[in-house]
């Protein structure tokens, strides 16, 4: 294994599919990569229906109106997450902290994050956190910034 | 009896924000299963996989008395492992018969909902004896890094997107988060959580066929074990198995024919969440689509929670057991865990002491890991009352599958 970042050690856990993966040009969820290269955190949406579209689709399901993306204040609740203790995904050191969060202006909307073991015995359910970003590399060296959460 | 209307059957099943139930038409009591057959559960084996439904089908049709040449139908999983084709069964058995061939059958939400695509193909005369079976390699795959369950979720490209680069997968992190959220809302203790991995093992310990049957699971020796993604451990998660199962089906009148007792089809039921296949975007954490299919599943049956004997629920993690068995409403939801603390699961807790045995062959966490289709076998089993870890009493099962955005229920009874 190459070696990791000393400050973030995220990585994509399925090799076999870094060839088809480019987060920045995916179909649906480029725009949260991109928005994120920029420090902003963003959602998709239809503006006509004012609803948000999560996950992203490339047409409104109420309207089949063409989607747009908007931009997100980055505090959010924390629904739920888990401690993972076991390498199940190879190119992940361990202990690392996904979780699911709810963006305070986006109810219903719900983001698969990540919060730095660091914070792990300051974790409550529907606490309050803070987006933060930083960068992530894959097993094949590219570099994403992503958003991930503190708490606030 | 007379039909229930897909309007009775939908308002008995009632409505919710953040999922349905699928609408399937009444065919209560019109299809039995007749026969069932297993071959060997075991761990890294190097068996074929249309072997082992081979093996499992001539087990089923021997177990019914039913001849290779009568079956016309033929159910299996599309999408998991090397399933059998027509051709197979009729290479293998020398027949020559044409084969009514569904891909919508197998194991998980489909040993159940397999009994209704069933009963609505013999009801329209495609077929009139009908084989669903399963097989899996997964032990062997496993061994040789060619295949794993986790593999579909990380080729679904807004998974592979939005939830792999942050290391949510596989499976057992999705359901430990759920659970994480369970504990918080409604109290749920790790010591309450383990009554489940516990009890199965208890029953898999008096069963033949159960790959645990020699490894006993003391309270002191579950909270040492270490977290895999916390609150579960090694016991909280499904074993990985090789190994087949099959179950036949044919029409009540004809199946009082058959060489065992008929097992009535009773009732079916699908749910799906809203946002699937997303279970990311599942807006009830803490429950499972088992709270949409149970109640359209007891409505086609015409029974309450209150008239099952014995159930079989789909247990890839401990938790997923207890929120399923919630959401049949066994319990107050929330109370599963102080629920099933009290020993409810065990086989020898029946209805009239206060508890709902489940699980009597030691589930995916101790018997294998077929991916639910051997929890119908043994609720075929527990019908006849010929199971090993027999309930006294039981005239009525029920099966809960799952895929996790999906969940499904069969209902089955002794014939009247």
């Amino acid at each position: 294994m190459r070696d990791l970042p000393q400050k973030r050690r995220l990585l994509w856990c399925c090799a076999a599919m870094l060839e088809q993966l480019d987060l920045l040009n995916h179909e649906l969820a480029g725009p949260f990569w991109q928005a994120a290269a920029e420090n902003r955190l963003a959602i998709c949406t239809c503006t006509h229906c004012e609803k948000d579209i999560w996950y992203p689709k490339a047409q409104c399901t109420d309207c089949n109106r063409v989607t747009s993306w908007r931009d997100i204040d980055g505090q959010a609740r924390l629904l739920s997450w888990t401690v993972v203790e076991r390498a199940l995904n190879p190119h992940i050191a361990v202990p690392y902290i996904p979780a699911i969060v709810e963006p305070l202006d986006a109810p219903g909307v719900q983001l698969v994050t990540w919060i730095s073991p660091e914070f792990r015995r300051e974790l409550v359910c529907d606490m309050v956190l803070q987006v933060t970003f930083d960068v992530i590399r894959t097993v094949d060296g590219n570099e994403y910034m992503a958003p991930q959460f503190v708490p606030a | 009896m007379t039909q229930k209307s897909l309007s009775y059957l939908s308002k008995r099943a009632g409505t919710h924000d953040w999922g349905e139930a699928i609408e399937l038409s009444d065919i209560g009591g019109e299809i039995s299963i007749v026969g069932v057959g297993e071959t060997a559960f075991t761990g890294a084996s190097n068996r074929d996989n249309k072997a082992m439904a081979l093996e499992a089908i001539e087990a089923a049709l021997e177990d019914a008395g039913i001849l290779p040449g009568e079956v016309d139908g033929l159910m299996v999983s599309f999408g998991i492992a090397k399933q059998l084709e027509p051709q197979d069964y009729r290479d293998h058995f020398g027949t020559t018969q044409d084969i009514w061939f569904s891909d919508q059958g197998g194991a998980m939400i489909w040993a159940a909902t397999c009994a209704h695509d069933a009963a609505m193909a013999i009801k329209a005369k495609e077929a009139s004896v009908i084989v669903n079976v399963f097989a899996v390699d997964w032990a062997t795959a496993r061994q040789q890094g060619s295949a794993s369950p986790g593999d579909w979720h990380a080729s679904e490209p807004l998974k592979s997107a939005l939830e792999m680069p942050y290391g949510w997968h596989p499976q057992p992190l999705y359901f430990a988060t759920f659970m994480r959220r369970h504990m918080h809302e409604f109290g749920t203790t790790e010591e309450q959580l383990a009554a489940i991995p516990i009890t199965f093992r208890q029953h898999a310990s008096t069963h033949p066929g159960a790959t645990l049957r020699e490894k006993a699971l003391p309270m002191e020796a579950y909270l040492e074990q270490p977290m895999i993604a916390d609150p579960f451990r090694v016991a909280d998660c499904c074993l990985i198995s090789d190994g087949a199962a099959a179950f036949v089906m044919t029409s009540t009148p004809r199946a009082r024919d058959c060489a065992r007792p008929p097992v009535v089809v009773a009732g079916v039921g699908r749910g799906v969440i809203e946002g699937a296949p997303y279970i990311s975007q599942q807006k009830q954490l803490t429950a499972t689509p088992q709270t949409f299919s149970a109640p359209w599943a007891y409505a086609m049956a015409d029974i309450t929670p209150k008239d099952i004997d014995v159930i079989g629920v789909y247990d890839c993690f401990s938790g997923t057991a207890l929120m399923q068995i919630e959401d049949m409403a066994f319990c107050e939801k929330g109370a599963g865990g102080e629920y099933v603390a009290e020993g409810n699961l065990h086989f020898e807790r029946t209805r009239l002491k206060g508890g709902i045995p489940c699980n009597t062959h030691g589930g995916l966490l101790s018997h294998a890991y077929v991916l639910g289709i051997s929890h119908v076998v043994e609720l075929v089993r527990q019908l006849r009352g010929e199971a090993a870890n027999q309930v006294l009493g039981a005239e009525v099962a029920a099966y809960a599958g799952f895929t996790a955005e999906e969940a499904s229920t069969l209902v089955l009874r002794c014939d009247a």
